[in-house]
Order: structure tokens, then C-alpha cells, then sequence
């Protein structure tokens, strides 16, 4: 130990000590008794069964059956998570609930919004829609249970409650822009009824705004409301949209007729466009256009700013229904033909199928009369002398080859045919002294029932008349006009009957009419054949978008069957009248009345819905919310196969307790 | 000279004087137990021409009249054959074991192997002065060569300087020992197997195989019980005297308990092998003295039957 420090010398007797001393220890360890035994066999016995039921032995025949029956629990488990709660129910618990509302206006379709990827064209406001929810649906906790509504003038679930974030994306995809309105509390109503008794409701409301959004609905229960706005554009927006289309068949050839479409551009320049009107047979909305259409003509026009009229000449009327869309020049590195707001391009038009009428003109030469039976276009008249009028001669099998439409008695007295419809002009005194009549000087008359076929798009105010004929209604007779005669009292002076065949009398003499009323004169004869002949109300020769519509029935609140092509009938609320057909997302509508007439009728696009310089009213839209917390990725391993990974990793524990049990 | 030289010399340790007194007193009890009827002599279980009357039998043509019991006759008008015991030497055979483990004993006390020598010398003058016919027969691993039967009291030297010849070796191997003894053909009687029965591998079919030959086997157990009664517990290595195996352990009550359950097990294990050949069985604890453990044997009635 020459060199050692003291210190390390210390360490080395200290050393030696305690290994001197453990080898001391060794030696005088105590020895075990030896005791001779005559048979080893039994002490082997009894050792062998003190070790088997010495603590440990126990132990670890506890801690293998302990073992065991955790891996039989744990496989239990597993086959009862398999069987008993589905993958559907593994779920946590729900504990918030919320419905996206996400407004699908024709409005959403407006392209103003910033490009969602480099390169690509300005984005819609349903595609920045949509990518919003998706954020949102990324952001929403586990345990919160969603629900996907599509708004617009109908409100309709597109996605059932759920925790699949996958399946909810999905349907929110395959909402597009409609030709609507929004009809926000229909959109709320249906949000409440599906948050009905479930924990903390929340509506987010997706929307670029529009009626209702500005606080007018409240909701019924209360419940958090987000609103997240997309489309708010400072900037100007090129817009065309096609506003009326009217279609006018051609006097003498009714196969060819007049387009005239109302174009409207939102920009402050002229826009170069093209018009292009395609026709179909039995389309009855743009959608079966779609499949079922025939191009009619391609024009390419400017459009001024704000609205304007153009006519499309000499076009081929053999197919009814026409359409027209309207596609503005691009310019820029964009598509040829585009519009940022293409909800509002289309227009339909639908060509009556008129009928010509034969009507039987029977009195004075009225050149007059005639000339306004013809102005219809619908009448072929053929005229027969007074004297040579005896309908009770007329046999069935004469009036059925005559097929006459209706009759036209233009001289009082003479009577009705029985059986046909007639229009008496009863304006001469009459034949028969003691029948009451009373001429009236400077009448004024109310149209009674502006409602009646006969009476449409007739009006006789600012009209002046000479005299008229005051009639007595006779039972069944329904008054149309009447002369206010002082006091309050009136007196009938055109009546019409339903039954048992439809009849007309008139009071009113043309000749001592001013000329406001001989420009209604016409109308009325129109109206009037068309009524006679069971053809009240032809179909609409053209549509209106942007104008509200709405389907005349005395019990408006009630309900109607909404029949869906495809779908179950439904009730529907707001008409009296059977929809036959809709294509919401041209908002095209085609009805049928309570009076059995087919109608078409465009969807209303509430002016709200017009894309303007500077976007609807927004003003209380809130700017995005977080929701809840981020989503936890979702396990791709059913809940019950992690009992099985379990019991697997158990079994070679239990396998090592088993060898351990064999070799001792 | 010669001849003394060759006799072999009794153990004075075992068969002193004292000890001769108290076998020639044994053998008067068990003359007197006898005689007033409590216990018979043994009779060999042929029937033959004996004086003893074992039985009646109906008569049957070819029988010897003379044998009729006319009497019997007589009184019942039934021809009844008599038959009488016919008396034969019986063979007794002392089966010592002399294995290492019977050297084992109490500490201070005579071995196992001791008190069986004993014990087989007070049964072998006792069957002598029955004029039986006596054998020895040491084993172990095997059977020695059984001596010659001999007959009469007067061969009872023969028969200690036999036994005194016998000395611990081997390991116990009862079936195998049994066995070989067989194989010598020796003449069937009774056989006294005096050992402390721990063969690893049980007794098997000994027994069996000696009642099938026409013997009738009596097992005398030897056993010391001492060393169940064992107080010192502690660390003790045990040492297995046929083996020399070593076994350290902490002996404790509970493992004491543990032994005394494993060698009861043991025991029944010898009784029922003995009651399925109908042969008596008696567990005697080595303390007692060869002429206690006679007076048992006595009162057991497997010997003097």
C-alpha cells in the first residue's frame, strides 16, 4: 500500500475488515442438526407438500387462477361489447347537441367569395359554407352529437343525428344551392323540434343572410345560437339573371311565336352574353330539361346595365316548353362563360296548348264583336242569322257534329239553347214588355268576382258607360258586375251560372262604352269563350323570377298534399293546391288548384336573395365562434377488440405461471 | 475349537440371560393361554386323520363305515361321516428385515433391528416349544437363503445364532425380497414379516403373493414413534439412513403435524395390504420391550391362533 494516500489506505482496511468478517461469519454460520431417519421417502412427502402449501406455493396458485380468470373476464367482456353494444353505441356519452343550418338560398351560389386553392376561380358562398362546417366539425368534441339541416324555402335534414364525422361531411357535399328563398323560421322550427329534450342544444346557422337573419325569429326554446356568414363581398358583383321570359305564339301561325326574355345585369358595364333556349316535350322543370331538351336557338347579345328586354324572333313552336339560360362572357383568365351568380340564370316558359273554340255567333251583324272573338286567337266563329235560330229543333247528333263550343246571343230576348253554354248580350229592349228590366244611366260598376275565370285580368275602373241593362239573377246566377245604384244598393249587371251548363248574361252595351272599356271588351270575350268552353285559365304563358307567387285558395293555412316525385306524399302548409312537381333548385313549381287547373308557377326568390353591390343585410351576423373542443381522432379497432389484445397479452403471463407450476 | 469357531457367536447385547428367562416365561403364558382355552394352539387347517374332531359329513358310498356316527345315528337316523383335524407340523418363518433403516432408533435404545431380533427369537422358542417347525429369514434388498427349518426347543441356539448373524445392509425392497424367498420353495406356514415396511416402492403384491402360495402372513410393524414425538424443532439436516440423502429443513410443529399425517398414511397403507389377505397387522413402537411387544402379539391373536 506504498503510494496510497492515508485516505485511501483508510478504505482499504476497511475493506479487508468486512471481507475478513463475512468470512468469519461463513465459518461459524450455524450448523444444521443432523438427524438420521430411517425412510427419507416420508420426509420428501411432507416437504413437498410444505412447499405446496407454503404462502408462496399458495400465492402463486392464486395468482394464476387469478390469471385465468382475468383473461376468461377480459374475453367475456369482449363478447359482450361485440354483442351487446354495437360500434354504434360505443360512443361517449352525448352531452352536447347541436344543428348546423346551413342555408342553401339561391344566393349561396354566388361566386364572390376568396379562392379556396391557388389558381382556382373565386370560390362560391356554399363552397366557403361548407368548408366552414367542415372546421367546425373538426373542432367539435367527441361527445357532441350533430345534425345537418339544408335550408331554404323548405328546411330538410340532411344528416340524422350522429357522431360520424365522416358520414356528416359526406352528406354536406351533396348540398347545393337551391333557386329559393330563405325561409329562416322553418329552418329554426325544424332545428327545434330535433333538439327537442336533448342536452345543451346549439344551432349554428351557416348563412350570407337574408330574411329572419336580422332577429325577426326567436326561437321557441331557448338554445345557443352561432351564426357564421359567408359571402361578404365589398366589392361589386357581375350578376345576369333572367327575369321574365314571355312567350307570344304568332296570330297566324301558331306554331311559331315570340320569345321575349327580361334580362337584368347587376354590373355597372355592359356584359357580353349569349341566350341559349332549348325545348322539350313534356319537361316540367329544368331538371328534365336537362335529360329531355332540344336547343332552339343560340343568341349572343350585350346586355346593358340594369334591366333590359330582348325578343328572340320566329321561333319553332312545336315542342311547349322552352327554356332559357342566360351565360355572360368572362373575362380574365376565367371559363368563357360564366356567371358569379348563376342561381337566377334560367328561365321556363311553357306554351299553352290552346284549343281552337268553335263559337256560334247568333244575332246582328256586330263586326266588332267578332273582330274581338278573333283577337283571341282561340275562336272560330261562324254566325247565323236570328231568324234561322231555333235550337229546340236542333237534334243531338246536329249539335254533336257541329261541335259547337259555345253560343254567342248578341240580341236581347233570345233564349239559351238548352244543354250549351251561351253568352247572351242582352242589351236591346226586350221582346216581352211585362219582363223587368231598367236601363241605367251613367252606371258605375264593381266587378263582384274578380276571382271568376271570366273576370280575370278585367278591371272596369276609370271606364265610363253610357247605360246599362240591369238584370234580375235568377237562382243559380252568380253576379259579376254590378251598377252601385245610390245608397249603398246595386244591382247586377253581368251574371254567370255553373250549372246545369255554364251560361253567361251581360247588361253591358259596348257601343255606349268608352274607349278604356272597348280595350277590356276583348279580354272579356276571351275570358269569356274560354269559360263557356271548359277552358278557364290556360297554362301561364311565362314566369316571373324574383316575384313573389302564390296559388289562390280560399283556405290558405290549410293543408296540401306535397308530392315529391319519388317520395311519400307529405302535408304540406301554405296552399290549397296539389304541387304536382317542383325543381327547387331552379325554383320552378307546377301545381295543380283546387279547381283542377295545372299551373306553373316560379318559387319566390325574395329580393334578399338578389345579389346586390354590397351583399344582403348582414349587419348581425356574428363573426365565427369556436364550438366545443377539437375532436379526438376516431379509433379505427372496435371498442371490444381491445379486450382481446388484453387477454392476449394476459396469456403469456399465465403461460409462464404454468411452466413455473410444472417445474417446481 | 474348530467347531466354535465356525458357530457363530450370539449377541450378548440382545440375548443375555436376562433375556432368555424372560422368553422361557412367555413361553409359559402362552402354554397356560392355551390351556385354559382363551387362545389354542395353532392347527394346521388340514382335515385327515387326527384325533381332533373338525366336522361331520354326509355319507357317501366308498366311506369307511368304521367312520359312521353310529351314535349320531342313533339319535337322529342321519348317516354322518365324523372327520377329524389331522395334525401336522407347522412351519413358521421369521422375515426379519435388516435394511439400514431398521438400524435407526431411538437415541440410547436398541435399533429396530434390535428389538426384531428379539422379538422374532421370544415368537421362535414360543413355536419351538409348539414343536413348529422354525425358520429365519433376514432380507433386504433380497432374501437370504432361508436356514433349514429346525424342530424342537432344543434347536433354539440354532436359531439365535442365526439371528445374531444378521446385521444392517441394504435397502428395503420387501416385493423383491419376498420373491426370492419364494423362489427357494419353501414349505407354506406361517410368516412373520418384522420390518419398518419403508421400501420406496411399497409392499406391491408381497403379501399376496404369499397367501397365494399357502402361506399365511402376520405383519409386525416396527416404528418409532419417538421421532414423531420430536420437540427439538429447528433448522436439522435429515439424513436418510438407506440412502445417505440429505434433507435441510426447519422443522416445525405445523411440519411435524405434517409427518405424523404422511406416516399414518403410510400405516393404513400397510393395513389395508394386510387386510386384503386376511393377515393381522401390529404397529409396535420400538421403545417397548421385546416381551411387551410379545404379550401383544399374544393378545392380538395373530400368532398364538
Amino acid at each position: 500500500m506504498t503510494g496510497w494516500s492515508g485516505e485511501q489506505q483508510a478504505w482499504a482496511w476497511l475493506a479487508i475488515a468486512v471481507i475478513g468478517g463475512l468470512a468469519l461469519l461463513y465459518l461459524i454460520r450455524p450448523r444444521r442438526r443432523q438427524v438420521e431417519v430411517p425412510f427419507g421417502g416420508l420426509w420428501r412427502q411432507v416437504l413437498q407438500q410444505s412447499q405446496a402449501d407454503s404462502l408462496g406455493r399458495r400465492w402463486q396458485r392464486l395468482w394464476s387462477f387469478l390469471a385465468v380468470a382475468l383473461l376468461a373476464a377480459l374475453l367475456l367482456g369482449g363478447l359482450a361489447e361485440a354483442i351487446f353494444r354495437p360500434e354504434t353505441e360505443n360512443a361517449p356519452p352525448v352531452r352536447f347537441a347541436t344543428v348546423i343550418a346551413l342555408d342553401r338560398s339561391a344566393s349561396m351560389a354566388t361566386r364572390d367569395g376568396a379562392p379556396l386553392q391557388p389558381g382556382q376561380g373565386p370560390a362560391s358562398r356554399m363552397e366557403s359554407a361548407r368548408r366552414a362546417i367542415e372546421e367546425l366539425i373538426a373542432q367539435s368534441p367527441a361527445d357532441e352529437e350533430l345534425l345537418l339541416i339544408a335550408a331554404s324555402g323548405q328546411a330538410q335534414v340532411i344528416s340524422g343525428w350522429g357522431s360520424d364525422r365522416q358520414a356528416l361531411i359526406a352528406a354536406l357535399q351533396t348540398v347545393e344551392p337551391s333557386h329559393a328563398g330563405l325561409d329562416l323560421a322553418r329552418a329554426v322550427e325544424l332545428a327545434q323540434q330535433s333538439l327537442a329534450g336533448r342536452p345543451q342544444p346549439r344551432l349554428v346557422l351557416v348563412s350570407d343572410g337574408g330574411p329572419g337573419l336580422a332577429g325577426e325569429v326567436t326561437p321557441a326554446v331557448p338554445l345557443q345560437e352561432i351564426r357564421i356568414a359567408v359571402g361578404v363581398s365589398p366589392t361589386a358583383l357581375d350578376n345576369l339573371a333572367v327575369e321574365q321570359v314571355y312567350l307570344r305564339p304568332l296570330a297566324h301561325d301558331p306554331d311559331r311565336g315570340v320569345l321575349t326574355v327580361r334580362l337584368r345585369n347587376d354590373a355597372r358595364r355592359p356584359v357580353a352574353a349569349r341566350l341559349i333556349v332549348t325545348a322539350a316535350q313534356d319537361a316540367r322543370t329544368l331538371a328534365e330539361l336537362g335529360r329531355d331538351q332540344a336547343l332552339q336557338r343560340l343568341v349572343e347579345l350585350e346586355v346593358p346595365p340594369g334591366v333590359s328586354q330582348h325578343k328572340v324572333e320566329d321561333l319553332q313552336l312545336a315542342l311547349p316548353r322552352l327554356a332559357v339560360r342566360v351565360e355572360g362572357r368572362a373575362q380574365g383568365n376565367e371559363p368563357n362563360w360564366q356567371d358569379r351568380a348563376p342561381w337566377d340564370d334560367v328561365g321556363l316558359a311553357v306554351l299553352a296548348q290552346v284549343k281552337k273554340l268553335r263559337v256560334l255567333l247568333v244575332g246582328r251583324p256586330n263586326l266588332y264583336l267578332q273582330a274581338a272573338l278573333e283577337a283571341s286567337g282561340r275562336a272560330e266563329v261562324q254566325t247565323l242569322d236570328p231568324q234561322q235560330y231555333r235550337p229546340a229543333e236542333w237534334s243531338a247528333a246536329e249539335r254533336s257534329r257541329h261541335q259547337i263550343d259555345a253560343v254567342v246571343l248578341d240580341q236581347a230576348g233570345l233564349p239559351p239553347p238548352d244543354g250549351m253554354p251561351s253568352w247572351s248580350l242582352e242589351i236591346d229592349p226586350p221582346v216581352d214588355s211585362t219582363e223587368l228590366v231598367q236601363r241605367l244611366q251613367g252606371p258605375e260598376l264593381l266587378v263582384r268576382a274578380g276571382d271568376h275565370p271570366a273576370m280575370r285580368n278585367l278591371s272596369f275602373q276609370d271606364s265610363n258607360f253610357d247605360s246599362v241593362r240591369l238584370l234580375v239573377p235568377q237562382p243559380g246566377e252568380q253576379v259579376l258586375v254590378a251598377a252601385t245604384l245610390g245608397g249603398g244598393r246595386s244591382a247586377p249587371v253581368m251574371l254567370a251560372r255553373e250549372t246545369p251548363v255554364r251560361s253567361l248574361r251581360c247588361g253591358i252595351d259596348l257601343l255606349e262604352t268608352d274607349l278604356t272599356a272597348r280595350y277590356a271588351w276583348p279580354i272579356l270575350t276571351a275570358n269569356a269563350i274560354a269559360w263557356l268552353a271548359g277552358q278557364e285559365e290556360p297554362l301561364v304563358p311565362g314566369l316571373e323570377l324574383g316575384r313573389p307567387w302564390a296559388v289562390a285558395t280560399p283556405n290558405r293555412g290549410g293543408s296540401w298534399q306535397y308530392l315529391e316525385p319519388g317520395q311519400p306524399p307529405r302535408q304540406g302548409r301554405t296552399s290549397g293546391g296539389i304541387l304536382l312537381g317542383y325543381s327547387e333548385e331552379h325554383g320552378i313549381h307546377l301545381w295543380r288548384d283546387r279547381l283542377g287547373r295545372e299551373v306553373v308557377r316560379p318559387s319566390q326568390v325574395p329580393s334578399s336573395e338578389q345579389p346586390t353591390l354590397q351583399g344582403p343585410p348582414r349587419a348581425k351576423l356574428e363573426p365565427r365562434a369556436a364550438v366545443g373542443q377539437a375532436l379526438a381522432p376516431a379509433s379505427p379497432w372496435p371498442r371490444w377488440s381491445w379486450w382481446l389484445v388484453a387477454a392476449l397479452a394476459l396469456l403469456p403471463l399465465e403461460w409462464l405461471l404454468y411452466l413455473r407450476r410444472r417445474l417446481a | 475349537m474348530a467347531s466354535a469357531a465356525a458357530e457363530p457367536q450370539l449377541r450378548a447385547d440382545l440375548f443375555d440371560p436376562g433375556f432368555l428367562g424372560r422368553v422361557e416365561q412367555l413361553a409359559l403364558l402362552a402354554r397356560r393361554m392355551a390351556t385354559s382355552g382363551a387362545q389354542a394352539h395353532r392347527r394346521s387347517k388340514k382335515v385327515g386323520s387326527g384325533v381332533e374332531f373338525a366336522e361331520h359329513r354326509d355319507y357317501s358310498a366308498g366311506d369307511d363305515p368304521a367312520q359312521i356316527d353310529w351314535a349320531l345315528f342313533a339319535r337322529s337316523d342321519q348317516v354322518q361321516i365324523r372327520e377329524f383335524e389331522e395334525e401336522e407340523d407347522l412351519s413358521v418363518y421369521f422375515l426379519v428385515d435388516h435394511s439400514l433403516s431398521m438400524a435407526v432408533g431411538p437415541s440410547g435404545q436398541v435399533s429396530l433391528l434390535d428389538r426384531a431380533l428379539q422379538v422374532a427369537a421370544a415368537l421362535a422358542y414360543i413355536s419351538l416349544s409348539n414343536l413348529d417347525r422354525v425358520a429365519v429369514v433376514p432380507f433386504a434388498q433380497g432374501s437370504a437363503v432361508p436356514m433349514r427349518p429346525v424342530r424342537g426347543r432344543g434347536q433354539f441356539l440354532r436359531v439365535l445364532r442365526a439371528l445374531s448373524q444378521v446385521q444392517p445392509a441394504g435397502r428395503t425392497a420387501i416385493p423383491k425380497a419376498m420373491a426370492e424367498f419364494l423362489r427357494y420353495q419353501p414349505r407354506p406356514g406361517l410368516a412373520v414379516i418384522i420390518s419398518d415396511f419403508y421400501d420406496p416402492e411399497g409392499l406391491g403384491d408381497s403379501l399376496k403373493q404369499l397367501a397365494y402360495r399357502g402361506f399365511e402372513p402376520m405383519v409386525l410393524h416396527l416404528c418409532d414413534l419417538q421421532l414423531l414425538e420430536a420437540g427439538a424443532y429447528g433448522d436439522v439436516a435429515l439424513v436418510d439412513a438407506e440412502t445417505g440423502e440429505i434433507r435441510e429443513l426447519t422443522l416445525t410443529p405445523a411440519m411435524m403435524q405434517r409427518y405424523r399425517t404422511a406416516f399414518a398414511s403410510f400405516s393404513q397403507d400397510i393395513d389395508r395390504a394386510a387386510r386384503e389377505v386376511g393377515a393381522r397387522c401390529l404397529r409396535v413402537d420400538v421403545s417397548l420391550a421385546f416381551d411387551e411387544v410379545v404379550l401383544r402379539i399374544f393378545r392380538s391373536g395373530g400368532f398364538l391362533g
